[in-house]
């Protein structure tokens, strides 16, 4: 006991372990691990913090891009508006207005026709909303100098009407589904101005409104002041464009809706009120598609070959440095690429198409494939193989009957991280045209391949570069879009690896 | 002894891994319906040499085969021999279980089906159930022949490879240290199925297991450093050994 005691007490002062200059290193060491540690956890915090930022402007922006603004009018179809000069004509049309596509009509009613069609088509339809407004409010636009201000307040207070609710009317009359002459009732989709306004309305005055529809009432404007509005416009917190004057909200008693139909509906427009996303959607889907029927052959069986068949030599060494180089190189090398090659010498006149554009992203994300199969199949065991040859397998046969069939879940996720590198890939895409400004979703099936495209990042870079406020919400609804995307290609590409390394 | 006929002869093998020489000048023969065993230290060529009967070192770029081996007396190497349907003729159990991923049934069904040898359904059905017989597996997958060969315990898998490797119905089975990843039970069960295989087959052993190759061969082989040092029946090789190395190495001297 006393014996113990005594090499207890002894052993710390000689041991080298125990020295003051020991203990030093020792605080040294701990403090160097601290400050690694702290210096971790700020980088990572500072990554979060940009992220956080990033995504919170993102989708703060990105909400009314996805909602647009309707209001609900009764418009008196005044047949003296579609055809001020010529009455003759118009009482023609409205008598077929109803079958004006059908078959069994006489020349002369065909004449007739096609010339009511072209009143109907060219008619000056604003000015019915003029017209409607002129009517039920037009006492109250009082205290202007003179007709010629008065009627361009009145027009203004029009153009809050989107340009597509005029088209809408111009169509169904040609259809038939309106007459001349009646009042219809519309919700009419609001114009970019009207809607960004709208909305910084409703933001403003939200205490004020518990539902999703709200009634710009005269009152309401009166009392919460259209002057109140006009401060916020003065101070920048309501984003009216300078040149929009002052239309007279407060006279419409419009009933506004919010609602959500286009985005994913239409395709791009002049008028941001209008623009979608769906022709930008249809593009990426096309070119997917052309990098799926390109890239996963030929990857794949590029990877089964150089993995299994090819003989160890400078050459294919000096083809494994490139492939593993090209899958570094800048896109928009590619873009010049195909921009050269394909439109401007195989191909002339393909600009734009989504199958040159496909073909483009291919290039770029064939080194991606054949890497990521590469090491998907090195990582089967070779046992499989080396049962099957065993068996009187011949090499091909042991290599695509069980080395293959086992690499392809970690095939799937290569193909798809390629994919989703690709469809959020915009430089090479401007190179090769597919920036084009489409305003229709294209109908034509696989000849959509082969006419004048968009894609999503292009589009976003589109409507990036319009300062309208309602195209800057588009915008980040894009991005929100395409990150959707892109992260659950992401997703799906991590739980096929996960899942199938499970079973294994 | 006297009854059994040669299934293979090799003569003057010799094997190089590029520049290694690694088999020299083997000479071993083959007898049908008996099992022999290859026995010695690591790296002494024993494995190499089982992989020269079935042609296994084609697979390997850099060795290079020299030498005659028959297999009914025709040269494995000749122009007129197909490597894959050489081993067809000579199969071959692995070290590990390796069992492809896929259910029982389509594991031993494999070869049948590489080499056309069922025309009808019923026939690969009976190839199936004789393999699987003949590895003693049937009374435990029988009803449950669609699930995951992968799912079995581990000698169970090595039975389904010797099944899968019985079902296209060699004429030699070369097995490469078939127990060594096996626990104990597993090991000796599949000691009783070699003696019982060997009653028809001709097979070649490779063990690193001296007692092993007591239990189960007739004739055992001791390979030392690429050189085949002395072959005899297994009781004369462990007990009266005529080299100095082999009289080391059974005694438990080195290896």
């Amino acid at each position: 006991m006393n014996e113990t005691a005594t090499i207890g007490t002894h052993q710390p002062t000689t041991s080298p372990h125990m020295s003051d200059a020991a203990a030093r290193r020792r605080a040294a060491r701990r403090r160097g691990e601290l400050v690694f540690r702290t210096l971790g956890l700020a980088a990572l915090g500072l990554a979060a913090l940009f992220l956080i930022a990033l995504m919170f402007s993102v989708f703060k922006k990105s909400y009314n891009g996805f909602v647009q603004s309707f209001v609900t009018i009764e418009v008196p179809l005044d047949a003296s508006i579609v055809d001020p000069e010529d009455l003759a004509q118009y009482q023609a049309s409205v008598g077929i207005a109803e079958d004006l596509w059908a078959a069994d009509i006489t020349p002369s009613a065909r004449d007739a026709k096609s010339a009511s069609r072209k009143v109907l088509r060219t008619a000056a339809y604003k000015k019915m909303i003029e017209a409607m407004i002129d009517q039920d409010h037009g006492s109250e636009f009082t205290g202007y100098e003179g007709d010629r201000a008065r009627k361009k307040a009145i027009s203004q207070t029009a153009g809050m009407i989107s340009t597509g609710t005029l088209l809408l009317i111009r169509d169904r009359l040609i259809s038939g589904e309106y007459r001349l002459g009646e009042t219809v009732s519309i919700v009419a989709l609001a114009s970019g101005d009207a809607d960004v306004l709208f909305k910084d309305m409703k933001r403003q005055t939200q205490r004020n409104v518990d539902s999703e529809n709200w009634i710009l009432l005269k009152e309401s404007i009166d009392e919460n002041g259209l002057s109140v509005l006009k401060a916020w416009r003065d101070g920048g917190q309501v984003s009216i464009r300078p040149y929009l004057g002052t239309p007279r909200l407060d006279l419409l008693g419009w009933t506004i809706l919010e609602r959500r139909p286009g985005f994913f509906g239409s395709a791009s427009s002049t008028q941001p009120e209008r623009a979608g996303i769906a022709a930008a959607a249809q593009g990426t889907f096309l070119m997917l598609l052309v990098v799926v029927i390109l890239s996963v052959p030929v990857g794949v069986l590029a990877a089964v070959y150089l993995e299994k068949f090819a003989p160890r030599n400078q050459f294919t060494d000096f083809m494994e440095i490139n492939i593993n180089n090209l899958a570094a190189v800048p896109s928009i090398i590619f873009g010049i690429l195909g921009a050269a090659v394909i439109i401007q010498w195989l191909f002339p006149g393909s600009r734009g198409f989504p199958i040159v554009g496909g073909t483009v992203l291919s290039f770029m994300t064939l080194p991606t494939v054949i890497i990521a199969a590469r090491a998907a199949i090195g990582a089967v065991p070779p046992s499989y193989e080396q049962a099957a040859l065993g068996m009187g397998a011949s090499r091909q046969q042991a290599v695509f009957q069980h080395v293959l069939p086992a690499a392809l879940p970690g095939i799937a996720s290569g193909v798809i991280i390629g994919l989703a590198q690709a469809a959020g890939e915009t430089a090479p895409l401007l190179m090769v045209g597919m920036n084009a400004f489409i305003k229709d979703v294209c109908e034509a099936g696989a000849g959509c391949l082969m006419s004048k495209g968009v894609a999503m990042p292009s589009q976003i870079y589109q409507w990036a570069a319009d300062d309208d406020p309602l195209f800057q919400n588009k915008t980040a609804a894009g991005i929100v879009c395409l990150l959707a995307l892109v992260i659950s290609m992401n997703a799906l590409a991590t739980f096929i690896r996960a899942r199938f390394e499970r079973s294994n | 002894m006297s009854q059994t006929d040669l299934r293979m002869q090799a003569r003057n093998v010799n094997v190089f891994y590029g520049g290694d020489h690694a088999l020299k000048s083997v000479s071993l023969d083959v007898p049908n319906r008996h099992v022999t065993a290859l026995i010695g230290p690591s790296g002494c060529g024993k494995s190499t040499f089982l992989r020269c009967l079935n042609r296994m070192n084609d697979t390997i770029d850099i060795a290079r085969v020299e030498g005659t081996i028959l297999l009914e007396g025709e040269d494995i190497y000749g122009e007129g021999m197909d490597a894959n349907l050489l081993r067809q003729r000579v199969g071959m159990v692995f070290q590990k279980p390796n069992p492809f991923p896929k259910s029982i049934y389509d594991n031993v069904a494999y070869g049948p089906r590489l080499h056309g040898m069922a025309r009808t359904i019923g026939e690969l059905d009976a190839i199936v159930e004789n393999a699987l017989r003949a590895a003693g597996l049937w009374d435990e997958v029988y009803d449950r022949l669609d699930s995951e060969a992968l799912g079995l315990s581990g000698g169970q898998q090595q039975r389904l490879c010797i099944a899968r490797a019985v079902a296209v119905s060699p004429e030699v089975i070369l097995m490469d240290e078939p127990c060594s990843a096996l626990d104990p039970i597993a090991t000796s069960i599949i000691e009783e199925l070699i003696l019982e295989l060997a009653r028809e087959y001709a097979i070649v052993i490779v063990t690193h297991n001296m007692q092993q190759a007591q239990r189960v061969a007739g004739t055992t082989a001791f390979f030392h450093l690429g050189d085949l040092v002395e072959v005899q029946s297994t009781n004369d090789l462990f007990n009266k050994p005529k080299d100095q190395r082999t009289k080391d190495y059974v005694a438990g001297s080195f290896g």
